[in-house]
């Protein structure tokens, strides 16, 4: 028997093709994320600006300070650099300067280029704006309910004062702070990483599918003469079974570990769970490729579209392309993250490592090994069936 | 060795096997001969147990065969008719993962191994992976894999299908060695010459049934034809062709394109009868040869159709 599973591992691990989707083009995906994601804060530099005094209005003056507290922040985000119109628009032009922002009434943003600076600073003053707007808004409809908490009679002086605050708060700290209940802070970035393990094991499918294909009859030459052959071919359906489940775990353990020790992504300190998170997930995926290769009237490449589909679908659904399709999914139909494989995979990675939340973590994988159950159970009778209708 | 009875086999309303009857003898090598969709293959498939079929028994080494026969499978080697290897796997890996499937001990398989590599003539390709071999060398691997834990029972589904003469003599020249050696054979084909060179018993199949089985002399001997007489370049008249026809055994005769056919029952002197009318008539010719019947002959007159239409 030994002899059958040393020849059925290196069939397997010299399936090139297969083995590029599930080892190296994770590794190639997870490189690719970390260079977009993973350092992303590191690369913006500090913006230079200019700021220009038109007036010297209340609203004028609340933005100044907006203005002062960000250059004082130490964030490094931007400079502020305060001078005359004509030395500002001067600057602008011979590119010293990313924007000239005009302290008025109504405060302005001039920029001359569409670059990422230009965005950042068209966002800074929207987000001003924004809160600027919402004080206007109390201070009309409930003007009283202001004056009450602030004990003062002057509106100009409580809005001049709220403005401050609003001003300083804007960069120093923030009003609230994302935070897990385990006290972990969220990291919308990690859950492409927890996706890519998901879409690594859901991979594992096509290491099923090949093993299937290479066991029937009635599909390939190679699976007649298995099944002729003197060894039981649920004998040899396990042994491929259990192969490709260590090939696909592997694949898995070498993606986590690079992104663990090689990117020093911070993935979650409990290992134990981590790994039966992953045993779970290449089970499951394995399990798939095996029942959908072992649907006997579908034609080879009919099975292989429902595979692509099935696999990069799930991981699609669990975020791998867009971080907030899970979120959506679970308000609009949490029915399908509570049975997409590689949504339960990355948010059972999710639970242990940011929520430490162990009861979404154990609901995760018990779905998870059910899914493996269901799927083992429909291919297993499928593919021991003794005699075809037609080879 | 293997008794087939009545075996029905239908796809649909399409019936492969229409209640056939066979019987193979040990040590023989048997021949089942037809055209491309007779339903060849699908008697072996379900001979091996892999096709659900309708009606029938099968019979091999006096057990029914099933599909969780190990008893009987471990003593039958399958030849299949497209090369059934693991790409990624080496020439020699492949026969010891096959071989494997038979026999578990050690010692014995690699010993097995050794002698179907020497014997299929592939002991300097037993690193190569099966896409660097050249067709014929393929199907030596194929039967390399087949017959390496030594069963005493082959079957070879057309095992020389696009394989180049040399390939094809070595290949038939094994076959016959390992009858030699204690192996009964079955061998399908839609190549006649090969059946009528290795067979020892031809089974003709047509639509599933079995038309005519025996030698080839008793397959022969079933048909008028005894012998066929070819004349070449040569020109006659309507008359003359009459004439040839009225000459004693001889049934029928075609002239085309300065060909004439004479076909005889099986008689002496056949040959000699229409030389002395061309000379008596004085009648010039190129070339004239005698054969005796082919199979394509008996499938022909049994069937009325060529063999290979």
């Amino acid at each position: 028997m030994l002899h059958l599973i040393k020849y059925r591992f290196f069939s397997i691990l010299r399936e090139k093709t297969t083995m590029f989707w599930g080892f190296v083009f994770p590794l190639i995906l997870c490189t690719l994320f970390y260079v977009t994601f993973g350092d992303i804060d590191s690369t913006l530099e500090c913006i230079n600006t200019a700021a220009v005094v038109r007036n010297d209005t209340t609203e004028a003056k609340a933005f100044e300070a907006f203005l002062k507290v960000v250059e004082d922040s130490g964030e490094d985000l931007f400079a502020v650099e305060w001078m005359e119109e004509k030395e500002a628009k001067e600057k602008l032009k011979d590119g010293k300067i990313s924007g000239i922002f005009y302290v008025d009434t109504e405060p302005e943003l001039f920029v001359a280029g569409s670059g990422i600076e230009e965005s950042v600073l068209q966002a800074v003053l929207e987000s001003y704006m924004g809160r600027c707007q919402v004080v206007q808004d109390v201070l009309k409809e409930k003007p009283e309910e202001l004056l009450g908490m602030a004990g003062q009679a002057d509106a100009d002086e409580i809005y001049s004062e709220i403005s401050d605050k609003i001003s300083s708060q804007a960069m120093q700290e923030e009003f609230v702070e994302e935070t897990s209940l385990g006290g972990k802070k969220t990291d919308g970035m990690i859950q492409y990483f927890f996706s890519l393990i998901g879409m690594t094991c859901m991979f594992g499918c096509f290491l099923g599918f090949d093993s299937v294909m290479t066991l029937q009859a009635n599909i390939s030459p190679v699976g007649a003469r298995r099944c002729v052959g003197a060894v039981s071919k649920f004998k040899l359906l396990i042994i491929d079974f259990l192969l490709i489940c260590i090939v696909n775990y592997i694949e898995t353990l070498v993606l986590f570990a690079y992104m663990t020790k090689v990117l020093k992504l911070d993935m979650g300190n409990d290992w134990g769970k981590n790994l039966l998170i992953a045993f779970l997930g290449c089970l499951v995926g394995v399990a798939l490729g095996i029942l959908v290769g072992s649907i006997g009237k579908w034609k080879e490449g009919t099975k292989i579209a429902v595979m692509l589909s099935v696999s990069l679908g799930s991981s699609f659904l669990s975020g791998l392309m867009i971080s907030g399709i899970k979120g959506l999914i679970e308000e609009r139909c949490p029915i399908i993250n509570r049975i997409n494989p590689a949504s339960l995979i990355s948010d059972a990675f999710y639970s242990v490592a940011i929520y430490q939340d162990g009861s979404r973590y154990i609901r995760d994988v018990v779905t998870m090994a059910v899914l493996a159950v269901i799927f083992l159970a429909g291919s297993f009778l499928m593919v021991r069936r003794v005699r075809y209708d037609s080879i | 060795m293997i008794r087939i009875e009545n075996l029905v086999k239908r796809y649909g309303d399409l019936v492969a096997l229409d209640h056939l009857n066979l019987e193979v003898y040990e040590g023989e090598v048997f021949g089942l001969l037809g055209p491309n969709g007779c339903g060849k293959t699908t008697a072996i498939s379900c001979l091996l147990a892999l096709l659900k079929f309708d009606k029938g028994t099968i019979r091999i080494f006096g057990e029914e065969m099933r599909p969780d026969s190990y008893g009987i499978k471990r003593k039958i080697g399958i030849v299949p008719q497209d090369v059934a290897v693991f790409p990624e796997l080496s020439v020699r890996e492949n026969i010891e993962y096959f071989c494997g499937l038979y026999v578990a001990d050690k010692i014995q398989r690699k010993k097995c191994v050794e002698e179907a590599i020497a014997f299929t003539g592939l002991e300097g390709y037993q690193k190569m992976r099966p896409h660097q071999l050249s067709g014929g060398l393929l199907r030596r691997l194929n039967i390399a894999c087949g017959i390496a834990h030594k069963p005493k029972l082959i079957i070879m589904d057309e095992p020389t299908v696009a394989v180049d003469p040399q390939s094809r003599n070595h290949i038939l020249e094994g076959i016959q060695r390992l009858n030699r050696e204690g192996a009964t054979i079955i061998y399908t084909s839609h190549y006649m010459e090969e059946v009528e060179q290795i067979c020892t018993r031809i089974s003709i199949l047509d639509h599933g049934r079995s038309i005519a089985t025996g030698t080839k002399e008793e397959l022969k001997r079933m048909i008028k034809m005894g012998e066929r007489i070819t004349v070449e370049g040569i020109q006659v008249t309507e008359g003359q062709i009459a004439a040839v026809r009225e000459l004693p055994h001889v049934f029928q005769t075609e002239y085309d394109n300065q060909r004439l056919v004479i076909c005889c029952s099986a008689a002496k002197k056949n040959l000699m009868r229409v030389l002395h009318y061309l000379e008596e008539e004085e009648i010039v010719f190129g070339k004239i040869f005698s054969e005796m019947p082919t199979l394509n002959d008996v499938f022909l007159e049994i069937t009325g159709k060529e063999l290979r239409d």
